[in-house]
């Protein structure tokens, strides 16, 4: 009998608890934005990292311009099936946008077309989707982009100039973006420019965590002590590597570039360990993902390669692939490290 | 024993009480909460962790754990679309990985119990050697089409509803584990290894087969959920699912299965699924992000774990105040034989 007291009170614990917290929350949450507008829903591969939130502030006040409430929210980890509840989630709510960053294509797939069944209209941004679940796709900056500001950054400092082998640390092997920048690496390698630059490894961490990352560079530079460069193309990479180098005083014995978080640079620049690295615009780009959103609403967009669209003062043009390119790389070096808006 | 059913049973209404409670209020936070849509689609998103939670409540309840589950789930949706993908059969292809499946099992228990090794160790690292084989076939690539018969299994509604098939399916599954378990002499021998393995030993139970057979069930059930996965995201790759462990564990022990082993109930499993599942639904409606969603199920779970200890740790503190020395240590004697 004991036993049983003690479980219905436990029981009754846990609903008394939880409503407590319920209208708290429900409370607490921002359910509506500016009356009259048009909700659309804004989900990143995970909530929580820099560049996100920036494409978000981007996508809000561009998005408030043109009469869209741009609704921010995500899995707190990277995983699609996540994700594939926000999607619900957004159609369920009667959003008539979402605009996402996929953590797998495949995965979210299926979701995307059933809301676009419902009328939702899709817009993927940094991370593409497949051509059937979104109308465009707005990519931070062009692929070819990435891949000569990555080649030039580290050939112009390699000694000599664009001459010795160098690895690339880049992410998990399924991230479809690397994938993607690192073959056009590959490609690009084939120019005379870059003829004396050979890529030895591409190295793929277990996991996206800073850990990992180190210790597979760690591996990789053991396994081959000719390399002089190494280019990482993620913000977690090629901050691990830059912490790598500087606790292990090599600094001067790799020339380390690519694509990186300045805040998380700064002091990796100062020590002069890291001489420059890249990165586009998250705001521009959730702007520019807000306009295109807000053009496909109107039925002025539909993805056909050659269409276009005013971004704030800016003409975006559809590019093959329905793909709209936000900008270029912008390098950043010790001069403008401290200057960066993000 | 009857008096554990009784418990459970109020365990089990709490659930439904917070359901309800869950219902009522996002319904009238935002109206959308139970629209035919959202309630589709909240459930097939749901099938491949109530699948895996299925599984491995079982094993919970004899008070080991299996990890693998997810390694098992991407092993198996990897060899059936590659197979598929080359042309094999598809019923034919389910069968093998469903058998592969039942091997994972076995091959978790065999290490478990004959090499009398801790099941987080075993099973830790059996789930890295399971993803690692997926990832070897597919070499870190994705397959993304599948046959019908597999979409509509995992993704399409019983026909002339608004009901999803994988969901009927697992209700199935849901009904005969609970036979199993709570209607059977294998089941009374589950709940007791999970109470106390020596005692299970010296009362004559086959303790290593019992063992070993609920790490089969939770790999068999793993590996449907794994064809259930292909069904409904049309995707096969080496990381498939690997998010759906905690939230598989979750569903086990805010179900009411202790995390200890010994109690614990298939349909208090299905409910703590549904919970979880209309509770991130009504906060991700309610334009929740994910922090908050996970904050509200963490709380819950502490709160499941955290109450029942709680209120029997107060009764004995009341009831050693109001007594006198002789009952106290009665007292005490017998609240100690109940927590067996």
């Amino acid at each position: 009998m004991k036993n049983q007291r003690s479980v219905i009170r436990a029981v009754a614990g846990i609903v008394l608890a939880t409503a407590s917290v319920l209208p708290v929350a429900i409370m607490g949450a921002n359910s509506a934005g500016a009356s009259g507008s048009v909700k659309v829903y804004m989900i990143p591969k995970f909530t929580g990292i820099a560049p996100f939130t920036q494409a978000a502030a981007g996508c809000k006040t561009e998005g408030a311009k043109l009469g869209l409430n741009c609704l921010y929210g995500g899995p707190t980890t990277g995983s699609a099936v996540d994700q594939v509840n926000f999607i619900n989630n957004a159609v369920a709510a009667g959003d008539k946008g979402v605009l996402i960053s996929n953590d797998d294509a495949a995965t979210t797939n299926p979701a995307l077309v059933r809301a676009e069944k419902h009328g939702v209209k899709v817009v993927t941004f940094d991370s593409d989707a497949l051509p059937s679940g979104r109308t465009v796709y707005v990519e931070g900056t062009s692929t070819a982009s990435i891949a000569q500001t990555e080649l030039d950054m580290l050939g112009s400092q390699m000694k000599p100039a664009y001459t010795g082998n160098f690895i690339i640390l880049s992410a998990q092997a399924t991230d479809s973006n690397q994938v993607t920048w690192n073959k056009q690496v590959k490609a690009d390698l084939k120019l005379m420019k870059y003829s004396k630059m050979k890529l030895v490894s591409i190295v793929n961490p277990p996991s996206d965590s800073a850990a990992d990352a180190t210790s597979s560079l760690q591996a990789a530079l053991a396994a081959n002590p000719t390399v002089t460069g190494i280019i990482s193309p993620t913000t977690v990479g090629i901050a691990a590597a830059a912490q790598y180098l500087t606790t292990n005083k090599v600094c001067s014995k790799y020339v380390l570039t690519g694509l990186g978080d300045p805040n998380q640079m700064k002091p990796f620049m100062t020590s002069n360990c890291v001489h420059s690295f890249a990165l586009w615009n998250f705001t521009q780009e959730g702007k520019v993902a807000a306009c295109a959103m807000s053009a496909v609403l109107a039925g002025k967009l539909t993805g056909k390669t050659g269409q276009s669209f005013m971004c704030a003062g800016v003409k975006e043009v559809v590019l093959p692939g329905q793909t709209v390119s936000a900008g270029n790389a912008e390098v950043f070096t010790k001069a403008n490290v401290g200057s960066a808006g993000f | 024993m009857n008096r554990l059913r009784h418990a459970v049973v109020r365990w089990e209404s709490g659930l439904v009480l917070l359901i309800i409670l869950v219902m009522v209020l996002g319904q009238w936070a935002d109206g959308d909460l139970l629209s035919s849509f959202n309630l589709q689609t909240t459930a097939l998103n749901s099938v491949v962790l109530l699948c895996l939670a299925l599984g491995l409540a079982p094993v919970i309840m004899t008070s080991d754990i299996d990890l693998s589950v997810v390694g098992t789930l991407a092993l198996v949706g990897v060899v059936i679309g590659d197979l598929t993908a080359h042309g094999t059969n598809t019923w034919l292809a389910i069968g093998i990985g469903l058998a592969i499946s039942l091997v994972c099992g076995l091959i978790n228990g065999l290490l478990v119990v004959l090499f009398d090794l801790p099941a987080l160790a075993v099973t830790l690292g059996t789930m890295g050697a399971y993803t690692g084989v997926s990832f070897l076939i597919l070499k870190g690539l994705a397959i993304s089409t599948f046959p019908s018969v597999i979409v509509s299994m995992g993704s399409s509604n019983v026909t002339g509803t608004q009901i999803p098939f994988a969901v009927v399916l697992l209700i199935v599954f849901a009904a005969i584990l609970s036979f199993i378990l709570h209607g059977t002499v294998f089941g009374k021998s589950v709940f007791a290894i999970g109470g106390s393995r020596k005692a299970a030993l010296f009362s004559g139970i086959a303790v290593n087969r019992v063992r070993i057979t609920t790490f089969v069930i939770s790999g068999l059930m793993a590996g449907i959920a794994g064809l259930l996965f292909l069904g409904n995201y049309q995707t096969a790759q080496a990381g498939m699912g690997a998010s759906e462990l905690l939230p598989a564990v979750t569903a086990v022990i805010l179900g009411g299965v202790s995390a200890y082993g010994g109690t614990g109930t298939i349909p208090g499993v299905v409910l703590a699924a549904a919970l979880l599942a209309l509770l991130q639904s009504a906060l991700g409606l309610h334009n929740f992000s994910g922090e908050g969603q996970t904050m509200a199920i963490g709380f819950l779970l502490i709160i499941a774990i955290g109450l029942p200890p709680l209120s029997q740790k107060y009764k004995d503190w009341k009831r050693r105040r109001s007594a006198s020395p002789v009952t106290v240590a009665n007292a005490v004697l017998s609240s100690s034989e109940e927590g067996k």
